[in-house]
């Protein structure tokens, strides 16, 4: 029996200067709608299993990534039971309890303007996740069961070149350990990074342009967790950008020099690597 | 489990759809189907109708088959279903397992949790104990330990499952017997004992005119209700009022007094839907040792455990802590013989291994098991017709082959030139010997 663990990494805090944030298309209102059909899923993910269990992690530029939630552990939830609404108990504490502290963080955050100059800090989700992952894999002593995991990425900011090899380095993590990595792209702008994680980690990149289509495109294509992948004909197979970036600029770039001892890549001639130090002049 | 499944799905859709204004009842079934018809319902959820060539194209066309499979199910259990070349989502389904996820509509389908807090304080051990101690009455009952607690509802559900059985000309309940389906449902464990009763219980609601949508919502949705958090009685229906009645009898709810307007969900009750084996939080830790000379050392005083562990082992010590005994060749066929299957002996002892054993049992052990059952099975009983006495080895090869050719032969001895064939193949072998026997007359006139 697998037991399926869900880690939504959302990074929703973009910085302005080239994003859609500064044109205002990321107000807070748009936060609350994608963060609504975000619970809707996330309660779907847990509804399919009785041993489903998911844990978000928060990505914020220039506040580092956070464990919002595991859904395994609701100990310290101070939710109002008495008024559920209706609802299933555990869904409405996991909600509440994500609620509460994505309202913390950006509280938080709010106030100080120059938090939305700095880089994302996706690779760091990502790495946190996967340790995460790794943790609860450990932890997993049943030997009656395995623990299916997989990531969900739902992302809005724009890929940061000095992020290329800490994701490279989560991808090669991810591929070891048996993760999916899958990623939404909202707000319809492209990732070259993410898309490459995707498909190099056999997960399905998808782009949302319209918010309020987001639970359609979340219970369509990223509920079905991998097992059941291999009968459901699922979105992807676009072609993927596999252009690497250098090393030394972090640019994007399809004709480069590599290095031969540590295959390094630069966008100039160099007399020594920079990674692994070894000389490259002719000799 | 999938017991419980089966049931529903022989339900009338009527019924069904009234089955489904219960939130909680829709997602624990939800959680029960196969995971393709769970992501055609989460898919449709939202949308509510989709038109069929378009279900068709979710699947890859090799895996097509799965999807009629799924549909089936659907329609089964009277969730979705093609109309005019749509696929539809029942409404009232949709509806509240929307409530179920988004929240809104029925708030007490999840049970609706007491306002006040109780005088007493519930701990979470003692509702364990207290479960414990009466679900271990009814399996005391059952392997016949002389005992004052009787409640009816426990001695009318044992004769009824067939767990139990009177001799023939007797009335009074004290000579009720176990059966051999009794002794089946003593190495199982508790989670499918106790669904083992409950469908028995549905039955016999019916029986006793309860509504079977109301005993089916209260099933679910003690499985859906959170332990050590009591509950509200006040919002029961009464044919639920009368269930918690009985369903105290078995520690699946604890309530103080018969008129007290709350009760508790013990853990056999709210792991019932959760597939979660009760039996790690409410038994004990493993208890038992085998050795690989077919000795078996079991830690435990408990006189269920010792009765249960004599029904396939003799006995041979007891000591303040512990019982010993061996799997003898006679102690084993014993408990074929009450219908027993190795594979319950060797899961029974599996699952209470202990901890030093690493839930592994010595694989010389297992095997003999299976070769003690496998002796049983080793004469089969069948109509045949026994050839013999040939003069000499060639004609007895040559009718032997013509048999075997066809399939006939269930037996054959090349030493004493005996063979064995079925009924239809005597008829044919008839044929085969008067020809023979021509042949020879032909041949010696030509000489």
């Amino acid at each position: 029996m697998d037991i399926p663990l869900l880690v939504v990494v959302v990074d929703l805090f973009p910085s302005p200067a080239n994003s859609v944030a500064a044109k205002g298309k990321l107000d807070s209102g748009t936060v609350e709608r994608i963060l609504n059909q975000l619970l809707v899923f996330i309660n779907a993910h847990l509804a399919l299993r009785f041993d489903g269990r998911v844990a978000v992690v928060a990505a914020i530029a220039g506040r580092g990534s956070h464990l919002l939630l595991d859904s395994a552990d609701l100990s310290n939830a101070s939710t109002d039971i008495k008024n559920t609404g209706g609802m299933y108990k555990q869904f409405k504490v996991v909600d509440d309890v994500l609620v509460q502290k994505l309202q913390q963080l950006l509280d938080f955050d709010r106030d100080s303007e120059e938090n939305y100059n700095k880089q994302s800090c996706l690779a760091g989700a990502l790495s946190l996740s996967l340790s995460f992952i790794n943790r609860v894999k450990r932890q997993h002593t049943d030997p009656a069961s395995t623990i299916q995991a997989r990531i969900l990425t739902l992302s809005v900011s724009p890929d940061s070149p000095s992020e290329y090899i800490p994701i490279m380095n989560c991808i090669f993590a991810a591929k070891k350990d048996n993760v999916i990595i899958d990623v939404c792209r909202l707000l319809g702008n492209d990732s070259v990074f993410l898309s490459q994680t995707a498909s190099s980690t056999d997960g399905i990149f998808v782009k949302v342009s319209d918010v309020d289509n987001l639970i359609t495109v979340l219970l369509h294509s990223f509920l079905p967790e991998p097992s059941i992948r291999k009968t459901l004909c699922l979105p992807g197979g676009t072609l993927t950008n596999y252009s690497a970036s250098c090393f030394c600029h972090k640019q994007p770039c399809s004709i480069a020099y590599v290095c031969s001892v540590c295959l390094s890549i630069f966008c100039s001639r160099r007399d020594s690597c920079s990674t692994c130090g070894s000389s490259l002049t002719q000799q | 489990m999938s017991t419980i499944l089966e049931h529903i799905k022989t339900l009338d859709n009527n019924t069904l759809t009234r089955l489904y204004h219960q939130p909680a009842t829709c997602l624990a079934i939800l959680r029960l189907l196969q995971p393709l018809a769970k992501h055609i319902i989460m898919r449709l959820l939202f949308v509510g109708a989709v038109e069929m060539p378009v279900v068709l194209n979710w699947i890859f066309d090799t895996k097509q088959a799965s999807l009629a499979e799924a549909l089936l199910s659907l329609r089964n259990f009277n969730i979705a279903w093609d109309e005019n070349g749509s696929l539809i989502i029942n409404q009232v389904f949709q509806t509240n397992l929307k409530n179920a996820l988004v929240g809104g509509g029925n708030t007490s389908s999840f049970g609706l949790p007491t306002d006040s807090k109780d005088k007493k304080d519930i701990t979470l051990e003692y509702l364990d104990t207290y479960a414990k101690e009466s679900w271990e009455t009814v399996l005391h009952f059952l392997v016949g330990t002389p005992s004052e607690k009787r409640p009816t509802a426990v001695v009318t559900l044992m004769e009824g499952s067939g767990l139990m059985a009177k001799p023939a000309h007797s009335h009074r309940p004290e000579d009720l017997r176990i059966t051999n389906k009794g002794f089946q449902f003593l190495l199982q464990d508790v989670n499918e004992q106790v669904w083992g009763f409950l469908l028995q219980y549905l039955e016999m609601s019916e029986q006793l005119g309860m509504d079977p949508v109301d005993v089916l919502n209260f099933f679910f949705q003690l499985g859906s209700l959170e332990f050590g958090q009591d509950y509200s009685v006040d919002v029961l229906t009464d044919t639920q009022k009368q269930m918690l009645e009985d369903l105290k009898h078995f520690g699946l709810v604890y309530q103080r007094r018969k008129k007290s307007s709350r009760f508790y969900p013990t853990r056999l009750a709210t792991s019932l839907t959760s597939g979660v084996a009760a039996s790690g939080d409410t038994g004990d830790a493993g208890y038992i040792i085998v050795e690989t000379n077919f000795k078996v050392y079991a830690y435990t005083t408990s006189p269920l455990q010792i009765a249960v562990l004599s029904l396939f082992l003799t006995l041979k010590a007891r000591f303040a802590n512990m019982v010993i005994g061996i799997l003898t060749r006679d102690s084993v066929r014993e408990a074929y013989n009450n219908g027993i299957s190795s594979d319950q002996i060797k899961q029974f002892l599996t699952n209470h291994a202990h901890p030093e054993m690493k839930k592994e049992l010595p694989p010389t052990v297992v095997d003999q098991i299976k070769l003690w059952e496998s002796e049983r099975k080793r004469a089969v009983a069948a109509p045949a017709v026994l050839y013999q006495d040939f003069p000499r080895s060639l004609e007895y090869l040559e009718a032997v082959g013509f048999a075997r050719e066809l399939g006939y032969v269930l037996w054959s001895s090349d030493q004493k030139r005996m063979f064995a064939v079925t009924p239809e193949g005597h008829v044919r072998m008839k044929e085969y010997m008067i020809r023979k026997k021509q042949q020879q007359q032909q041949q010696q006139q030509a000489v």
